[in-house]
């Protein structure tokens, strides 16, 4: 059958068809390279040319045309009809009443994440200078590999400090958690093994959650990166790319508590915590300006991935399912209470005030009350293979 | 056009009406902020949300983390006019609401610490008054019957308990705190009842390494409106997934214990459906599931959730979830099989996802049947399931229970 094209596996000698193969292979390159050196120095002459030929040529990825979320912080781009912008923006038209009650829904998204467990560190509560106090442990049974990995996470993390995981038993995740809360830290970092091989690591934000979850591959510690700088122990800055969504933002914003919020920039030191189809590459490196344009970057390592396969709303819940029956049992201060609520009810609105000044006074207490980690999980995110339902399909 | 009110963590009440689109699977949401949240902190969590419409008006109260209460009146859907607000002082640092419920007589409210509370919005120039009475502490759930005759809750080391309402505001207040302290002391048979409790259930025997099995009780719901205070049929979920199922009339111990329900890390809710022998199950996982009374097997779940459920509200054919990943999604549900063991046919879906922004903490359903979403061709479904029902006493609910309760209780 005569094609217009010969196609050399038709030959049935093995010689001549490499033969001819290899011709057709190396006549093809070539071809390619007088078009790409024509195109160049046509280039050359004309820099708009290359410039609109940039523009237009942008390649699809999964990653440019991921199907749009409602929990994308951002506008949706090519639908204006998105839940997002749906809301609340009707009745304001019917009622003009309604102009108080009706907020803007970015206002709503504002205020929901300056109100997130990570407040504190954002709104300058805490001393900017002091690193926030992480303890980085392991899984029980830990080998080698877990503890070059830990001691590579302490160089990281300014605050970090590495105690290994007791044997035995009563040493839960949540157990430990709450006792480093009463402690003064502010993080847990556990690093999790599988048959001797790092598999995960579980990140919790003390002293009330959440929790995350990651699943850890393609660590390289800064030994097996060949060139790669020395640390030094200044605050490095810290470069946390591509978070989008809500989640995304959460998990952008637990990893920005680990570290202190002025970095020293003597120290010339960046992580980089870069988010692609939902994998976090976690990278180190220190620059240098060679030159007023030209900057140079020299890993410091280590290099991992992470993946957020879960987060809880809170510390990982431990059971104690062997704990004696309680009896039943009432609340001791009640009659003061329904005295203080009798009186409440006869002053109307003053009392609401009260209580709303007791609010105010109780802070305090429980600063100093234990932290208990609860018997149940509450997960705010799973992670399961149904969720994916396109491969264009991104959480974070 | 169903409507439902949910409450999210930073105390906004919002509004959600579906509307139908073209498609029949298709449904479009309005959302409308009925009250703003507050934009510092967490005290003015919705945590509770309930619904009363008597004739032509519609109530809502809302109970908050920080122990305030309103109620409010629903004008023309997308507005809401202040009733009456109280605040409960019992509630403690820690503490949460753990029911609620919006009657003609007035407003319950019961903390997780045991504060139950009557309140009465004055009507026609009376002072607004409250009544209150004292509960156990470790409370997870209360919940008041259809009637208002009675009341159940259940906790954590709380077995499940069934009280008369009137009784319990009428007790003296000072019989509750010397009970306990009289339990304490001389070891008095702790399955005595209280003053006002009508029945109190049994913890389950032991395993079979004669282990004590742990009571901790985290939903529970009515399943049947009962004409006797005393004869309630009472769903409860337990913290380590299992459902089980409480005849007051046959026995202390459940009828029906189905384990293995809530997947991961508990049941979180369970409520009745519209449909005969259906009821949704939400753990604190990723699971909502449709559940079979007669059998207790799950007959559908739905795909697609990433976060725990934590409050889901039937609508006759529809229902609606709030879920820890910020959405709330409106679902179609169909009635299990006819036949107890036979095929689920169809299998609810997710028909629309509305992002919320602020993490949703309850919805709601107005209780307002319309018209429209039966002439969108569910009605006819619903028509088909009923001409095919035959026509059975109250005793129908007990396929799912041993023989040995028939017998008992047939002479009677």
């Amino acid at each position: 059958m005569p094609t217009a094209r010969f196609e050399p596996s038709t030959i049935k000698n093995k010689i001549k068809r490499e033969e001819i193969a290899n011709k057709q292979k190396k006549a093809k390159g070539q071809e390619k390279l007088q078009r790409r050196l024509a195109q160049a120095k046509a280039e050359a002459n004309d820099p708009l040319a290359k410039k609109k030929r940039l523009a237009q040529n942008v390649p699809r990825t999964l990653d440019n045309t991921r199907e749009f979320d409602p929990s994308i912080l951002t506008a949706n781009p090519n639908s204006e009809a998105g839940p997002s912008t749906l809301a609340s923006q009707d009745p304001s038209s019917s009622a003009d009443a309604q102009s108080e009650p009706t907020q803007q829904p970015e206002d709503e998204t504002a205020a929901d994440i300056a109100n997130d467990p990570f407040a504190a560190y954002f709104s300058g509560a805490i001393d900017p200078s002091v690193p926030p106090k992480v303890l980085v442990t392991t899984s029980p049974k830990a080998t080698r590999t877990t503890y070059d990995f830990c001691d590579e996470l302490v160089g990281v993390f300014p605050g970090a400090e590495f105690i290994r995981r007791k044997k035995g038993k009563g040493f839960e995740v949540g157990r430990i958690a709450g006792w480093a809360a009463n402690r003064g830290y502010s993080h847990l970092m556990v690093v999790n093994e599988d048959t001797k091989k790092l598999n995960a690591i579980t990140m919790v934000y003390l002293p009330n959650g959440p929790t995350a979850y990651f699943k850890l591959s393609s660590v390289e510690l800064s030994q097996k990166i060949s060139g790669h700088a020395r640390a030094t122990s200044h605050y490095p800055e810290l470069v946390l790319n591509g978070f989008v969504t809500r989640l995304g933002h959460t998990v952008g914003r637990l990893f920005q508590t680990f570290f202190p919020p002025m970095p020293e920039f003597q120290g010339r030191q960046v992580v980089t915590l870069h988010n692609q189809r939902d994998f976090l590459f976690f990278r180190r490196h220190r620059y240098a300006f060679r030159s007023t344009e030209k900057v140079a970057l020299q890993e410091i390592g280590p290099r991992f991935t992470l993946k957020l396969r879960y987060m809880k709303k809170g510390l990982p819940a431990v059971k104690n399912l062997g704990a004696p029956s309680k009896h039943l049992e009432f609340d001791a201060e009640e009659h003061e209470q329904e005295k203080l609520a009798l009186k409440d009810i006869e002053m109307g609105e003053s009392g609401a005030q009260e209580q709303d000044e007791e609010g105010e006074k109780e802070p305090e207490s429980p600063k100093q009350k234990k932290v208990v980690p609860p018997t149940e999980d509450e997960y705010l995110w799973i992670w399961k293979p149904e969720l994916e339902t396109t491969r264009r399909t991104f959480f974070l | 056009m169903p409507h439902f009110f949910s409450g999210d963590e930073l105390g906004a009440i919002k509004s959600v009406s579906y509307a139908q689109g073209e498609k029949k699977n298709e449904w479009k949401p309005t959302t409308t902020i009925l009250v703003p949240g507050s934009t510092s902190g967490r005290s003015k969590t919705v945590q509770k949300l309930a619904v009363h419409s008597a004739g032509s008006e519609t109530l809502l109260s809302a109970l908050r983390a920080d122990g305030s209460a309103s109620l409010y009146e629903v004008t023309d859907e997308t507005k809401l006019s202040v009733v009456h607000e109280w605040s409960e002082p019992r509630l403690k640092d820690g503490q949460r609401f753990v029911g609620l419920a919006n009657t003609e007589s007035g407003v319950y409210s019961c903390t997780s610490n045991g504060a139950l509370r009557l309140t009465k919005p004055g009507e026609n120039s009376a002072e607004p008054s409250s009544s209150l009475a004292v509960l156990p502490t470790r409370l997870f759930e209360w919940r008041l019957s259809s009637d208002n005759k009675t009341f159940a809750y259940g906790g954590d080391e709380v077995e499940l308990s069934l009280w008369d309402t009137e009784k319990a505001f009428s007790q003296p207040q000072e019989a509750a705190p010397q009970n306990a302290s009289a339990d304490t002391k001389k070891r008095k048979r702790s399955d005595q009842l209280l003053p006002g409790e009508l029945w109190r259930a049994k913890n389950v025997p032991n395993d079979h390494l004669s282990l004590r099995q742990p009571v901790h009780n985290t939903a529970l719901t009515y399943l049947q409106p009962s004409t006797s205070a005393v004869q309630q049929h009472l769903l409860v979920g337990t913290a380590n997934g299992g459902i089980r199922r409480y005849d007051t009339r046959a026995a202390r111990r459940p009828v029906a214990d189905w384990k293995g329900i809530g997947k991961t890390g508990g049941v979180s809710t369970v409520e009745k459906g519209f449909n005969d022998h259906e009821v949704f199950v939400a753990d604190r996982g990723c699971l909502l599931a449709a559940l079979d009374l007669r059998n207790g097997r799950t007959i559908y779940s739905y795909k697609g959730l990433a976060g725990a459920v934590s409050s889901i509200a039937p609508a006759h054919s529809l229902l609606a979830s709030a879920a820890q990943d910020r959405f709330v999604r409106l679902h179609s549900t169909f009635s299990p099989p006819a036949e107890a063991r036979a095929q689920q046919e169809r299998k609810g879906d997710v028909l629309d996802k509305l992002y919320m922004k602020v993490t949703p903490t309850v919805v709601v359903w107005d209780g307002q049947l319309d018209v429209s979403v039966g002439n969108a061709g569910e009605a006819v479904d619903e028509d088909d399931v009923w001409d095919a029902m035959p026509v059975v006493d109250s005793d129908s609910e007990d396929e799912g229970k041993p023989d040995r309760r028939k017998k008992k209780t047939g002479p009677a």
